[in-house]
């Protein structure tokens, strides 16, 4: 997984970036022939607002349009530590995550800033790099 | 490699890179599709080149995939401990649908976490290009 703390303003430009460009792959109408939603612009430019929010020891997620719509990033530390959070066309942002058996999930609505539980999340997901 | 499995096992092909890796398998690979069916094929009793066969068969048929990069095995059994079931229509042979995912995409993306943490990753040295 690669840093984003070495250089975070450079690396949440490539990621914003990399978000921009799923609507080559995913913007219209049945993109993976199995009926998919478009993905929109307006939830792309939320998933971009996201990024800001990461914090930078996380390292740097998967990002992936869903057939259902959303941008999804994962970071997967190994089959024990995973956290999903993703933003679809409801504006809401949706997080699902592992740690070591403890399942947690939940969604809100985009307001600016990521919920505390999320950033909870993200310690522990955190903690689990630097063991 | 020969493997034989014995229990009733699953297995999902990845036809894109980034979706495994040698040592674990993203819940991205275990994303269901806008109808909320998962497609997977019963591989116990097959050996490694059958299973990449049966893979290389399923990008053939995939519009928008043009290379095998590894599949994703996971027991039946795991699967329907989330409360999801699996319905086998055979059609092609071993294939079925991994069905009853949730509507709400927090609960849905929680059961793709789980799935991943009990899958093997079988990742291919290098992906099968099967379509130009």
């Amino acid at each position: 997984m690669q840093l984003i703390s070495n250089h975070p303003n450079e690396e949440r430009v490539s990621l914003k970036r990399e978000v921009r460009s799923l609507l080559e792959e995913a913007g219209t109408e049945n993109w993976d022939g199995e009926g998919a939603l478009a993905l929109a612009s307006e939830t792309v430019d939320i998933a971009q607002q996201l990024i800001d929010e990461f914090p930078p020891h996380i390292g740097r997620p998967d990002v992936a349009a869903t057939p259902h719509g959303e941008v999804d990033f994962d970071w997967v530390i190994d089959r024990n530590v995973m956290l999903t959070i993703s933003v679809g066309p409801s504006k809401k942002i949706a997080y699902a995550a592992l740690f070591h058996g403890v399942r947690l999930n939940g969604c809100g609505p985009w307001e600016g800033t990521l919920s505390q539980f999320v950033n909870c999340c993200f310690e522990r997901l955190g903690e689990a790099r630097n063991l | 490699m020969t493997t034989i499995r014995e229990a009733r096992t699953l297995a999902r092909f990845a036809t894109q890179g980034g979706r495994l890796t040698d040592e674990v398998v993203k819940p991205k690979l275990f994303e269901p599709n806008r109808k909320l069916e998962l497609s997977v094929f019963r591989v116990e009793g097959l050996g490694y080149t059958e299973i990449q066969e049966i893979g290389i068969d399923v990008v053939k048929k995939m519009p928008n995939a043009q290379r095998l990069h590894g599949w994703g095995e996971i027991s039946e059994s795991a699967v329907k401990k989330t409360g999801l079931r699996v319905n086998y229509d055979d059609e092609p042979p071993r294939h079925a649908n991994v069905l009853g995912w949730p509507d709400k995409a927090p609960e849905r993306k929680q059961i793709q976490l789980i799935l991943a943490s009990h899958a093997c990753a079988i990742r291919l040295n290098q992906p099968i290009q099967v379509a130009e």
